[in-house]
């Protein structure tokens, strides 16, 4: 059903920025219990696979769902927040730090359990014990949209410690799309009004914020610029040229499509098949929307 | 998205504003039956598919992706949703009216 589909981001961005409303702790005792055992590795595949059922059983109710509200309660009832899980995943990587078992514990809490103390903690033990592995090709991939400073502190240590090169290309890569966005970000803010500011500080937190928004967007911007160069030049063998010829197009973008550039043109055909172009529109103000109804 | 895009369309129906989509669907023929539907007005390109030329051009990667831009055509803010949008668009309009160039 695609109306149903259509707003479950939302309802999921909703439990990001409010880990821990609704649902129960699922077994928060066994996580001492579990750290304590000795085959970390089966521990953490447990506590995965108890996710991956609670999560199979969300969908199946949720898929189910014939009415708004009846997805909301299949909401609020069963989808199995990260953030439940990530205190005994964190405790298992702990325990056995070194162990390939926390790098897959400490990357599924940071893939995964946004804004908890977890989740900084998951990134610590990742920089500490685990930038050198080859799987940190995968895990700087999935940190893409975790927009934090512990979250950089493994994709710089990644670059500087890891003798793969898809793992350096990857980390390398995910490092610049998160300066430019922050590029981005910085300026948004500065042009904020002063009611979107005092949102945002309640979000982030007052320091946090004006930490970000004493950075300076060019700069930040220029180094995203640079480390997109070197994926271009130095990793276009890498991964069949995927990072490569990704970086290519989000260098078009900081250049061409950041905020205070002037927009490129657009020309082709509305749904009638008659042509027109962006420039038509000048001296109004517009909202270019880029959708599909999937 | 639909309620909120016919809320802005009709809002701003009297002011120096456009609202343009980029579409990437695949069937044009659904997409029209959808027009209908959704009562959508507002214009679009029509952009064949998610890798189509102007997507990929402006290398967009999730969708729906937001820009909005001052009258004279320049990026001025990314991805705003809901009432932020509205602000935007808002704040823009009133600097374009206070230049006193406006038509």
């Amino acid at each position: 059903m695609r109306t149903n589909t259509r707003w479950l981001p939302a309802l999921l961005a909703l439990a990001a920025a409010a880990p821990g409303a609704g649902a129960q702790e699922p077994g928060g005792e066994e996580a001492a219990a579990g750290a304590a055992q000795d085959d970390p590795a089966a521990e953490v595949a447990t506590v995965l696979e108890e996710y991956d059922d609670a999560m199979k059983a969300f969908s199946e109710a949720s898929q189910a769902a014939k009415t708004e509200e009846e997805q909301e309660k299949a909401f609020s009832e069963l989808y199995p927040h990260p953030s439940k899980y990530a205190p005994r995943l964190v405790a298992i990587a702990k325990a056995h730090p070194a162990h390939a078992a926390a790098l897959e514990a400490a990357s599924w809490v940071a893939e995964n359990a946004y804004g908890t103390k977890e989740q900084a903690e998951a990134l610590e033990l990742l920089v500490a014990h685990h930038a050198a592995a080859p799987e940190m090709a995968d895990v700087s991939s999935s940190l893409r949209y975790v927009r934090t400073d512990e979250a950089r502190k493994v994709l710089r240590k990644v670059i500087e410690a890891n003798e793969h090169a898809a793992a350096r290309a990857s980390a390398t890569y995910t490092l610049a799309l998160h300066l430019a966005a922050e590029a981005d970000q910085v300026r948004q803010l500065r042009a904020a009004s002063e009611e979107v500011l005092t949102r945002q500080a309640s979000f982030f937190g007052e320091d946090k914020l004006n930490a970000l928004m004493d950075k300076d967007p060019d700069l930040v911007a220029q180094e995203a610029e640079q480390l997109l160069c070197k994926v271009i030049e130095d990793y276009a063998a890498v991964a069949d040229g995927r990072y490569a010829k990704d970086a290519e197009g989000d260098l078009f973008a900081l250049r061409n499509l950041a905020l205070g550039k002037r927009a490129p043109e657009i020309e082709g055909k509305d749904l009638d098949g008659i042509p027109f172009k962006l420039s038509d529109y000048r001296g109004r103000v517009v909202v270019l929307d880029f959708w599909g109804h999937w | 998205m639909y309620p909120h895009e016919r809320s802005l369309v009709e809002r701003l129906a009297d002011e120096p504003f456009a609202l343009l989509g980029i579409n990437s669907d695949g069937n044009l023929d659904a997409l029209q039956d959808t027009l209908r539907e959704e009562n959508i007005t507002w214009r679009s390109w029509y952009d064949q598919s998610t890798s189509g030329p102007i997507a990929t051009a402006w290398n967009v990667s999730g969708w729906p992706t937001i820009y909005v831009l001052d009258a004279d055509g320049v990026i001025r803010f990314k991805d705003v949703r809901g009432d932020d949008l509205d602000k935007a668009i808002d704040t823009l309009l009133a600097e374009f009216e206070g230049k006193g160039d406006g038509k």
